[in-house]
């Protein structure tokens, strides 16, 4: 472990630099689909009808820009320390996602828009060891993410998979972390021990 | 492994004060001791000698959340031969939102039955989760109370919190045992008639007083328990006779 002055430590603690996993709220929301689509839809995921859909973009809209919820979800060390690489490569690359929380929420985004049958085949739920080795990390996410995570979860579900919410967030973090891998030339970065608040260009 | 806690809500009560001085007791009795400082003001850390150009690799609140383990984080004491603490610092403001604290030290003390005979854990002046933790923790649960009706007051809302929160389940059983009168005035009316108060409310339970004595202040300013910056000083002695009365240990010679 890496050693500080205690004077070091105490300003970092104070600048909220110690408290990694609880970012700042973001924002601005992704994206929302827009409530009253002009053109039609695009062709709806399989399992779901159109009605519904509409019905659920519209309750989306609603939803102000900018507001948060808090998820706890369950990470692995091997986990966590992934996602932490696959956001400072993602940023390397030319990703947006300039704080670890907006892409968390990115990978959730991107998790919740397959479906039903991509998850499953893309993601599967990840053995984990049945000892409790990693702890529980908290985020800040777009409100609209959460519905989306929790309607992607619904229909998982109604495809006869029943994942955690977790276990979910751990299958959409491990594509997105194997992506991050994969656009960066097949490695990853080590990340340091603590991350910035913001990154920036 | 004995671990003591000492809390009260109120603050200026001598937690801290005692909290060093009971390190120092312990350690000059040849128990090996680990110092926990829960505070965020980091007030142990520094009555025990640390100061901010000491490096650390971990502090108390990277034990709690579970990313270092106490023997890891724990740094000697620099005025406390023989003792180590684990630094508080204001890490430990965030983390009255991670609910998974409160059993960590429970938990987690009992691995290092063999590194250390004593724990000795200070807490904020706060009934949150930090003091929930230790309190979950505690073998022995002692109060500082400044002979005064507001601290007075506060106690029987510490008592109130152990019975309520604390004894049903999280540590079954969980009491409050010494109630430590501190910066006691012999001469004052309003500090006899409180140690009388406790004493009645509290029979057996209340510890001979702790005067006040600028020693006290000196102390912190030359990051040092009491009784290793003042030994034979009358704070001193007062912390000896009722530290002995808490642990049941003989007070040890001063050299």
């Amino acid at each position: 472990m890496a050693r500080r002055s205690l004077r070091d430590r105490n300003a970092a603690a104070i600048a909220h630099d110690f408290y990694e996993p609880v970012d700042a709220p973001a924002e601005q929301a992704p994206v929302a689909p827009a409530a009253e689509p002009v053109e039609p839809a695009a062709e709806p995921a399989a399992g779901q009808n159109a009605a519904p859909q509409a019905a659920r973009e519209k309750k989306r809209a609603q939803t102000p820009p900018g507001d948060t919820d808090r998820l706890g979800i369950y990470l692995t060390p091997a986990e966590f320390n992934g996602a932490r690489a696959g956001y400072l490569a993602d940023w390397t690359n030319g990703g947006e996602a300039d704080t670890f929380a907006r892409w968390i929420a990115a990978a959730l985004d991107a998790h919740a828009a397959r479906t039903p049958k991509q998850r499953a085949a893309q993601g599967g739920l990840r053995v984990r060891s049945e000892e409790r080795t990693g702890s529980t990390r908290s985020f800040n996410i777009p409100t609209v993410t959460m519905k989306r995570m929790r309607a992607a979860i619904t229909a998982d579900q109604q495809a006869g998979r029943w994942p955690s919410d977790s276990a979910w967030a751990a299958e959409a973090i491990g594509i997105a972390i194997d992506e991050a891998r994969a656009g960066n030339g097949g490695t990853l970065p080590t990340p340091p021990e603590r991350l910035p608040n913001r990154l920036v260009r | 492994m004995t671990v003591y806690t000492l809390s009260i809500l109120k603050g200026g009560s001598g937690k801290t004060t005692t909290a060093a001085d009971l390190v120092a007791f312990l350690t000059a009795s040849g128990r090996r001791v680990l110092a926990i400082d829960l505070d965020q003001q980091g007030n142990l850390t520094t009555r025990l000698g640390v100061t901010d150009d000491t490096e650390v690799s971990a502090v108390a609140a990277d034990v709690l959340v579970g990313e270092a383990s106490a023997f890891e984080a724990a740094i000697p004491s620099p005025s406390v031969p023989g003792a180590r603490v684990l630094v508080g610092t204001q890490d430990l403001a965030g983390l009255d939102q991670r609910p998974e604290i409160i059993t960590a030290l429970r938990d987690h003390l009992p691995e290092f039955v063999d590194q250390w005979d004593d724990v000795v854990i200070d807490t904020p002046p706060a009934l949150g989760l930090l003091t929930l933790s230790a309190l979950a923790a505690a073998d022995v649960v002692i109060a500082p109370v400044e002979c005064a009706t507001e601290a007075y007051d506060q106690l029987g809302k510490l008592d109130q919190f152990i019975a309520q929160r604390v004894a049903p389940r999280l540590r079954p059983g969980q009491r409050l045992h010494w109630v430590v009168p501190t910066k006691y005035h012999n001469r004052q009316l309003i500090d006899r008639e409180v140690l009388e108060l406790l004493t009645e409310q509290y029979p057996g339970r209340v510890t001979s007083p702790v005067r006040e004595a600028v020693a006290a202040k000196d102390a912190y300013t030359d990051g040092k328990p009491v009784s290793v910056y003042a030994p034979r000083s009358a704070i001193a002695e007062d912390y000896a006779q009722t530290l002995a009365t808490i642990t049941g240990i003989p007070v040890p010679q001063v050299p």
